[in-house]
């Protein structure tokens, strides 16, 4: 079996209330983001790869060493992994300070004391905690722990580094500052990244490329410009903020007409005849209360559900039979003057809805 | 002292009184010990060889059980926290029987174990060892009885434990056996000494099994709560010197326990 240098995954594990069979890869220096839903086994991927929990069907490599593989019965027990993994709750040690938690992984490797604590002690530096050793991580701010935990899965020496969720219990503005500098580090590692969450702006900063884990399955991977521009699940669309509906595409070339439930549209494709996928940016459904001439096709009557007010746009969530997202710009939707459950007249450029299987 | 409770928490006075009722039963009899010691002749009784002897003994036989108990209870206990296996509870239920069944039936069991017709304790007499009736049977009584409270406190230590963070020990490379002594024992280093206290304290009160099983024997098995038996038969006065020794240790062990963990409460444990 020829090794790729890099983390490569594939497990297959059944869980209370949820099969997991999933399979990726991660290059050296690829920064790759696991995005899905709550409950769709992006932890458990994580925990499979650290060696916290065993698959009944798994070959999980790393830089070309087999860390497990049930199939010649390898199993390498968590501490000789060497994954750098960053907890969700950080899973700092509260009765040490931050020079030992960050020390903890090179004393466990058996290095002499004195250089365990210098060596520790450039990793505090690195992420900006240089006065902060002697500190309890109790007494340390969300963002200080955060990047205590950082410097003490690298310190470690990992071959790769995991993130579980690692801004999800700091509020908005540390989360900011966190991100930006997370981003920074990140950009200089030459190890493989993969940071979970279910964000998809940290997807988006994160993630050179995007693996989309749905239900236990890995529905969808790319970066985020092929996710956004064919995305093929709901959950994709909604992550990339794009409108996807499932639609049967009538016989013909160029312009033709798609059916995806009550509505049909017109679009522009050469694709064969038969389930397709449509999706399109919000920004591609024009709303306006009266019809008017440009076009006799894809006018819709919708009613309004929602408005979000996004900070020069508005979001607007609406049912035209099935459910469409638009953006407008605050002018206009202020004209339209936007009232739950008021009707409204949506148009769907045609050769703005791109179609693919 | 102010009331910090709501007003809604704030007892009436009927509950306050009644609450009153157990604590000045459990007062009366200590109370009465103690005013029954005549100062002069307590220092004499405590003084007396037999006393003395019986005083060291305790400390000694008790030491030895309450560490020999944190030994072989410590593993135990981290492993009925953290894991489920076959059997194990099993080996819950063992541990929590000698707390449910009177200290003289243990006793006896031990016997029937450990005793020269007993079923080790035959193999044991061809080697010429005999425990039964020595200063060993009463360590042994006294581990059988109390070691169940070691185990019990220092499970539910280990349970509040996170287990993230011994995974997360696990993935920076410690070994599980580093693991154990740098994570999970310093984090349930509190409830470890409540149960070093509890199981210390249980060893000191124990009386029925050793009786049984070690016999009463000044200077050998007699501890203090067989010396104040004893004691009882002959002089009133010396077995209330005796049980007033008895007591002193008791209350140091609650005062030890309370003190460390204040303290470790305080600083954050």
């Amino acid at each position: 079996m020829a090794e790729a240098a890099g983390l490569t995954f594939a497990a297959r594990v059944a869980l209370e209330g949820l099969d997991l069979e999933a399979a990726f890869e991660i290059r050296p220096g690829e920064r790759v983001a696991l995005v899905g839903p709550s409950g769709a086994g992006k932890t458990t991927c994580l925990h499979l790869v650290a060696g916290l929990r065993s698959a009944e069907h798994a070959l999980i490599t790393l830089d070309g060493r087999p860390l497990t593989d049930t199939q010649r019965g390898i199993d390498v027990p968590p501490h000789r992994r060497d994954v750098g993994l960053v907890f969700q709750d950080l899973a700092l040690f509260p009765h040490l300070d931050a020079l030992a938690n960050v020390s903890y992984g090179l004393g466990a490797r058996g290095r002499p004391r004195g250089q365990v604590r210098e060596a520790a002690a450039r990793w505090l530096e690195e992420v900006g905690l240089a006065d902060l050793g002697p500190r309890p991580v109790t007494a340390l701010s969300g963002g200080e722990r955060q990047r205590v935990a950082l410097a003490r899965a690298m310190a470690a020496g990992p071959r790769v580094l995991l993130l579980d969720e690692p801004f999800s219990g700091l509020d908005v503005v540390t989360r900011n500052e966190v991100r930006a500098g997370l981003r920074a580090f990140l950009a200089t590692l030459t190890i493989p990244a993969l940071l979970v969450t279910h964000d998809a702006l940290e997807a988006l900063m994160f993630g050179d490329r995007l693996v989309v884990l749905e239900q236990g399955r890995v529905t969808q991977s790319g970066s985020w410009s092929e996710l956004a521009s064919r995305p093929r699940s709901s959950y994709v669309a909604a992550l990339t903020g794009f409108n996807l509906l499932r639609a049967t595409l009538a016989p013909g070339a160029g312009s033709r007409t798609a059916r995806a439930g009550p509505l049909e549209l017109a679009v522009q494709s050469d694709e064969p005849a038969g389930e397709v996928w449509l999706a399109f940016a919000p920004t591609a459904v024009l709303l306006v209360p009266q019809r008017f001439g440009v076009s006799t096709r894809n006018w819709f009557l919708c009613r309004m559900r929602e408005s979000l007010p996004l900070g020069g746009h508005v979001r607007v969530m609406l049912d035209g039979g099935t459910p469409l997202v638009a953006d407008v710009s605050q002018e206009a939707a202020d004209a339209l003057g936007l009232e739950p459950g008021s009707t409204i007249w949506a148009w769907i450029e045609a050769t703005a809805i791109r179609v693919y299987r | 002292m102010e009331d910090q409770a709501p007003r809604w928490a704030r007892a009436g006075w009927a509950l306050r009184v009644s609450s009153l009722l157990l604590p000045l039963f459990l007062a009366l009899p200590l109370v009465s010990l103690v005013l029954r010691l005549d100062p002069r002749a307590w220092l004499e009784h405590v003084a007396s060889p037999v006393a003395l002897r019986a005083f060291v003994l305790t400390l000694e036989t008790t030491a030895v059980a309450t560490v020999l108990s944190a030994a072989l209870g410590l593993p135990l206990a981290w492993l009925l926290a953290r894991h489920r296996f076959r059997g194990s509870d099993v080996v819950d239920t063992l541990v929590a029987l000698p707390v449910t069944i009177p200290p003289v039936v243990v006793g006896v069991a031990l016997l029937m174990a450990f005793g020269r017709q007993g079923l080790v304790g035959r193999a044991f007499d061809l080697l010429g060892i005999h425990v039964a009736f020595t200063s060993v049977a009463v360590v042994m009584a006294q581990m059988t009885i109390a070691s169940p409270f070691f185990v019990r406190a220092a499970r539910a230590g280990f349970e509040a434990v996170d287990p993230a963070l011994e995974h997360a020990a696990l993935t920076l490379g410690a070994s599980p056996w580093r693991v154990f002594w740098t994570v999970s024992v310093p984090l349930a280093r509190p409830a470890l000494f409540a149960g070093l206290v509890l199981c210390w304290a249980r060893a000191l009160s124990e009386f029925g099994a050793t009786m049984m099983f070690a016999g009463n024997f000044p200077g050998r098995t007699q501890t203090l709560s067989l010396a104040v038996m004893s004691a009882m038969e002959s002089d009133l006065d010396t077995a209330v010197a005796v049980a007033s020794l008895s007591l002193l240790l008791g209350l140091a062990a609650l005062l030890v326990a309370r003190g460390a963990a204040r303290r470790w409460w305080v600083a954050g444990g």
